[in-house]
């Protein structure tokens, strides 16, 4: 059971006038069996995190706890334990795909025995048997970033950290990543998913983690989270537009439905007092929970407004 | 894991066809440029003996040349029944002699008159008449006469019947043959390097001889490995900046540290290089093993030079500690790079550093335990390549190599922690141009 724990950590890069807080005072923890998403727009400081997770780079302040202990991640043993998958993909493109597997078992701690037995079934589960023997720069760039995947997950890690792992492929392979990281959070491993696509946030996350200029502006369970920013969105089937109601914000129309935004402070009850006051009906109401994706825009949009009206 | 990444970084690199050509290739480049120009100068040579070996006619007016022919039918006679009791020295120097121009076979045809001689010329019996006039002794002009006049062409026929002149003229006067040979230059039973013989104060006090050529090979022998140590050093060295600036464009590196510590990933590739280039000192050391053995063949006899595997071994100590501290600096600011080309710049910083020991050959050479050598020993920036130098004299002390060795390795100790600091944020910094302030700064934060 994977357990980490960032306590109030600073790292900044830079100096004079160039200096950049990259994370600000960020604290979280997550634990194996569940997948934590780590969200937030660009140079928010996810990767800064990440790095400092896998000590390229230490903490200026703060603590990272692995399994309790403090520095923990500096062991190698937990570089053992560890899966990455960076945005950035990299390969050796000039060298065969059955090397690469072969260096990176060794570098995990397997034997040559044990890396072909563990890379054989991966290797037909992403389709990538029949290009074992050639080269890297032969791989299409989907191909390639399942390669990626396969030599990450090829040591059957207790946590993995997937920075944007779904870019460049398919929707098939989409779900094949999809199921992978279900497999692992199914057996108690700890999964770290960077991206931008909320609906895989929504779908395979237990725990967010927003980040917007270094510091952390959100943090928990995601149906907890989805639900604290819920209670000015409802889904109503009406005959009438309800704009213009004293309560309601805002309208977007989703396929037949409304989903009303409130305003700030306005309830559901004032939101049906506004209704039958105009004398319109409702045929069908439901609350509904905001997309992770609002939320995420909700958020960081209000950071950024209360950023640009702050005294310079 | 440093074990496993030296490892991986050694297989990588042997099979690497930039490897495999430097490391095949360019004995096989030195010896057919050798060869090339060996042809050019028998080719060369070839004209010129052509020339000396053209058909030659004399008319000599003088009488000299029939003295020469007796003087060298009474030496061949000699030679012959003195060969075989000659030192392998002297005989190798007779070797040299008979080469070149003081014994040359007398193959000229003899004519009695200039005009039977420009007759046979005429008609293409021979290329070229030298008439020596009656008095050629006084006035001391040789007439030639050619068909037709060619650059290069016959220039050394003249020159070869002045000396059997002047070898006539020697045998005329009756000198002793201890005479002539003094005249003639070049001792006959001289057992130093050619003619002059050596001596030098021994630690009893007494002279003893001092065998020159294998005085020489000593020296040169262990230099030469010592040239070839700082050769695969600079072109592995190479290998090793442009294989982390691929790792970095490639973007391997980031999932790399994500597996190794920083230190154990640059130490693993500095050593995994380090082998490599042992691995091209052998192969290159097996190419030239046969070089010996055919200048044995060639001289007859060995010269009696001995491997001093003190001063190999140490040598190859300076060359293992060398290659990690320059491997070591050049990755950290090899990292730096955004690229290969960029990278290569930043490491030409390093490169150039061995580089000045082999500029003050001279200084390391004549004094190795002056000051300049001294300073260039205990300075790790040099003393790599200083020492592998000095060593080759075997005048070094052994504390000398000692403290050289240990500053060296304690620098060594400091170059892998200072780069792997710098590698740390290097590796991962894209797309700004680096300056001492800004290294210093990335330093620093790392």
């Amino acid at each position: 059971m994977t357990r980490i724990e960032f306590q109030n950590v600073f790292k900044a890069f830079g100096g004079g006038g160039t200096r950049i807080q990259a994370v600000d005072g960020v604290s979280f923890a997550a634990a194996g069996g569940e997948v934590l998403g780590v969200l937030g727009p660009n140079g928010a400081g996810k990767t800064t995190i990440i790095r400092m997770l896998l000590d390229v780079f230490r903490p200026d302040a703060g603590e990272i706890l692995v399994e309790g202990e403090r520095d923990g991640n500096r062991r190698d043993e937990f570089r053992r334990r560890v899966a990455y998958l960076p945005e950035e993909r990299g390969l050796y493109q000039k060298r065969k795909i059955k090397d690469v597997i072969e260096y990176t078992g060794a570098l995990r701690g397997l034997s040559r025995a044990e890396t072909r037995e563990r890379a054989a079934p991966l290797l037909e589960r992403f389709d990538l048997a029949a290009y074992a023997k050639k080269k890297v720069a032969t791989l299409s760039k989907g191909m390639s970033q399942k390669l990626q995947i396969l030599l990450s997950v090829l040591h059957d890690p207790d946590l993995l950290i997937f920075d944007e792992p779904f870019s460049g492929l398919d929707p098939v392979n989409v779900r094949l990543v999809r199921q992978l990281v279900q497999e692992h959070r199914d057996r108690g491993k700890l999964v770290c998913l960077c991206t931008h696509m909320m609906a895989e946030v929504q779908a395979l996350c237990d725990r967010v983690m927003m980040m917007h200029r270094g510091a952390r502006v959100l943090y928990g369970p995601l149906d907890e989270i989805r639900r604290a920013h819920t209670d000015y969105q409802v889904t109503v089937d009406i005959d009438a537009a309800p704009e213009g109601l004293p309560s309601v914000d805002h309208v977007a129309c989703v396929e037949k439905s409304k989903n009303v935004y409130l305003k700030d402070g306005k309830t559901i009850a004032d939101f049906m007092r506004d209704m039958s006051a105009a004398g319109r009906s409702v045929r069908f109401m439901s609350e509904g929970l905001r997309s992770i994706e609002d939320v995420f825009v909700s958020v960081v949009g209000r950071q950024d407004v209360v950023s640009a009206e702050a005294p310079k | 894991m440093t074990r496993i990444v030296a490892w991986y970084e050694f297989l990588f690199t042997v099979k690497r066809p930039a490897y495999l050509i430097v490391t095949f290739g360019l004995p096989v480049f030195i010896g057919l440029y050798a060869g090339f120009i060996m042809l050019v100068s028998l080719g060369t040579a070839s004209y010129v003996i052509e020339g000396l070996s053209a058909k030659v006619g004399v008319v000599d007016d003088t009488g000299l040349l029939e003295y020469a022919r007796q003087y060298e039918a009474e030496l061949k006679k000699e030679k012959e029944s003195s060969a075989s009791g000659d030192s392998d020295i002297a005989s190798a120097a007779r070797q040299l002699e008979a080469m070149f121009e003081k014994i040359q076979p007398d193959e000229s045809r003899t004519f009695p008159t200039i005009d039977a001689a420009k007759a046979a010329l005429e008609s293409r019996q021979i290329d070229v008449v030298i008439h020596v006039p009656a008095d050629y002794v006084r006035e001391g002009v040789i007439e030639t006469y050619l068909r037709e006049w060619k650059i290069f062409g016959a220039i050394a026929a003249p020159q070869q019947v002045r000396q059997r002149l002047r070898l006539g003229l020697l045998q005329r006067a009756g000198l002793s043959d201890a005479e002539m040979t003094v005249i003639r230059g070049g001792g006959e039973n001289s057992n130093g390097f050619g003619s002059v013989t050596l001596h030098e104060l021994g630690a009893d006090g007494k002279f003893v001889e001092v065998n020159q050529l294998q005085r020489i090979m000593g020296f040169a022998v262990p230099a030469g490995v010592a040239g070839l140590l700082i050769l695969a050093l600079m072109l592995n060295a190479g290998f090793l900046v442009a294989g982390v600036a691929e790792e970095k464009e490639n973007k391997v590196i980031e999932v790399l540290l994500s597996m190794v510590r920083v230190d154990q990933l640059l130490m693993g590739k500095v050593l995994g290089l380090s082998g490599a280039a042992l691995a091209q000192m052998f192969v290159w050391a097996a190419m030239a093993a046969p070089i010996p053995l055919i200048v044995g063949a060639v001289g007859g006899r060995a010269i009696g030079f001995e491997w001093n595997f003190g001063v190999l071994s140490a040598s190859g100590l300076f060359f293992m500690l060398g290659f990690v501290f320059y491997g070591a600096l050049l990755v950290g600011l090899g990292s730096l790079g955004n690229n290969i080309k960029e990278s290569q710049q930043y490491s030409m910083y390093i490169m150039l550093l061995p580089v000045v020991p082999m500029i003050m050959v001279v200084a390391l050479v004549n004094a190795p335990n002056g000051l300049l050598s001294r300073a260039l020993g205990w300075i790790p920036f040099f003393s790599p390549p200083a020492m592998m130098i000095r060593l080759a004299t075997g005048e070094v002390p052994i504390w000398d190599v000692a403290i050289s060795a240990a500053i060296l390795v304690a620098s060594t100790w400091g170059a892998v922690r200072f780069s792997a600091r710098l590698f740390r944020v290097g590796a991962l910094l894209r797309g700004q141009s680096m300056n001492p302030i800004r290294i210093a700064r990335l330093f620093l934060q790392a």
